[in-house]
């Protein structure tokens, strides 16, 4: 792998400085001084402390003004340990920082002990906490104006009309043709939360100096593992225990087949059904962080262009109209993402809200319309 | 015998990089694959539109809904392809 010895022979202040336009600026500095161990690597080097950028880090980019080191706060054998950046974290001499023969930025490095174990609980303030808590806050803020002028008068007017059209959106055409009444009224809230929360946390990192929150796995498998939680819950409640545990052999059960194909079937089918149980918020989590990650990818890769061919004209002609056309492209992904997470939420509790087993019976057992139906099937049957 | 083989073998794709290549495989067949589903997923939403522009609302839904399991499969194919790569 070239990248991992790269970074000892490039010049010491890139080790030092992070984001954009210091990996901008160390690149043009190394180009100009001619360096061969830039011209190895350096390139390499660029692209990873772009994508340091993209991954969660232990820093609060403002370059060039500059950089907010964020706390490492984690819990050791010992006890509690905070330190205020990096340094500080180095300095104590029993920890120090994994960098586990990567080449990105210093910041995204998590803390061990100097004896290379792992420390034992880590819940340090990242850039993914403080961006979660910023648009929890501006969430909260925004949607709370919008509220207290519904308060003031029943005609929609500026800001309220956008998270209006918005909700009314999800309501109508997202929540009630998925998820049958009594729930869809119940979990509106749920739904509309993630919406706007999952909206904005994708916003966020077009922001300048920004960071996406949900281009992290753990952000996205705790969103899906709430909708993961009220489908399960919404299920036992709706199908209670029994019927529950039932809907794993995928309705075998009920066929009229003889009891050894129902029991080969089931030896199929159970381990399948268990797995579908999981496979949905995998795939809602994935989702959602793969094209959240993806697009800022692509950003970094055609700005890296410009650097790989170290030519202005691929940078005019190339790299800055495609990547402002990927941003461009990501605010429509960060609103469609939002829409699709939202949507399969609503449609996986709908299979729960959904009282299969009953219809099913009605469906087969009672080809009559519903009227008097009991009274004709037992008449029949005498 | 065959688990030394299986031990050669292992060692000679991880040594020549032969997992690279089938990662990079995977991702672009996965690509074909989902490219090929969304095409004729949304070709058919936009004939049934034409046809019934009343019901573009809810095809619209119903496609993006298919699109996003489509997507969902090459998503799965790209973890393998991402495992494969950083083994």
């Amino acid at each position: 792998m070239p990248t991992t010895d790269s970074i000892q022979h490039l010049p010491p202040h890139t080790g030092q400085e992070t984001g954009v336009v210091s990996a901008v600026a160390g690149a043009a500095r190394s180009a100009a001084e001619g360096h061969t161990p830039a011209q190895q690597g350096g390139n390499a080097q660029v692209f990873n402390q772009l994508l340091g950028h993209i991954a969660d880090h232990h820093e609060l980019d403002f370059e060039p003004i500059g950089n907010v080191p964020l706390p490492y706060i984690f819990w050791d054998h010992d006890g509690f340990h905070t330190f205020s950046s990096q340094e500080a974290l180095s300095k104590t001499g029993k920890y120090s920082v994994d960098t586990n023969g990567q080449s990105t930025s210093k910041a995204t490095y998590k803390a061990i002990r100097t004896d290379g174990q792992p420390i034992s609980f880590d819940m340090s303030i990242t850039s993914n906490v403080i961006f979660l808590a910023l648009a929890a806050i501006v969430l909260i803020t925004l949607l709370g104006r919008a509220a207290a002028k519904a308060k003031h008068s029943l005609v929609p007017s500026g800001f309220r009309n956008l998270v209006e059209i918005l909700m009314v959106f999800i309501r109508d055409d997202v929540v009630y043709p998925n998820v049958e009444q009594p729930w869809a009224d119940r979990l509106m809230p749920f739904f509309l939360s993630l919406f706007f929360f999952i909206t904005l946390a994708n916003l966020l990192g077009i922001v300048p100096w920004g960071h996406t929150p949900t281009g992290a796995l753990s952000v996205t498998g705790g969103l899906a593992a709430v909708t993961f939680v009220i489908t399960q819950y919404v299920g036992l409640r709706t199908m209670g225990f029994g019927h529950f545990m039932k809907h794993f052999t995928g309705g075998v059960l009920d066929m009229e087949l003889p009891m050894g194909i129902k029991i080969a079937l089931m030896v199929i089918l159970i381990p399948i059904e268990i797995m579908g149980l999981f496979t949905k918020p995998f795939a809602l989590t994935v989702r959602l962080f793969a094209n959240m990650t993806g697009g800022h990818v692509m950003i970094v890769t055609l700005i890296g262009l410009a650097f790989a061919f170290r030519s202005l004209a691929v940078a005019g002609f190339m790299s800055v109209p495609f990547a402002l056309f990927i941003s461009i492209l990501e605010i429509f992904v960060a609103l469609l993402q939002a829409y699709i997470f939202t949507a399969l939420s609503a449609v996986f509790i709908g299979f729960m809200a959904h009282n299969e087993h009953e219809e099913h019976v009605n469906d087969r057992d009672l080809p009559h319309p519903p009227q008097g139906d009991k009274l004709s099937a037992t008449a029949h049957a005498v | 015998m065959h688990l030394l083989l299986l031990g050669f073998l292992g060692e000679a794709i991880g040594a020549s990089g032969l997992g690279y290549l089938g990662a990079a495989l995977g991702a672009g067949l996965a690509a074909i694959g989902a490219g090929m589903g969304i095409s004729r997923l949304v070709s058919s939403a936009i004939e049934s539109q034409a046809r019934q522009p009343e019901m573009a609302g809810a095809l619209r839904a119903t496609m993006i809904i298919g699109a996003a399991l489509i997507e969902g499969i090459a998503l799965f194919a790209l973890v393998i392809c991402i495992l494969l790569a950083v083994k």
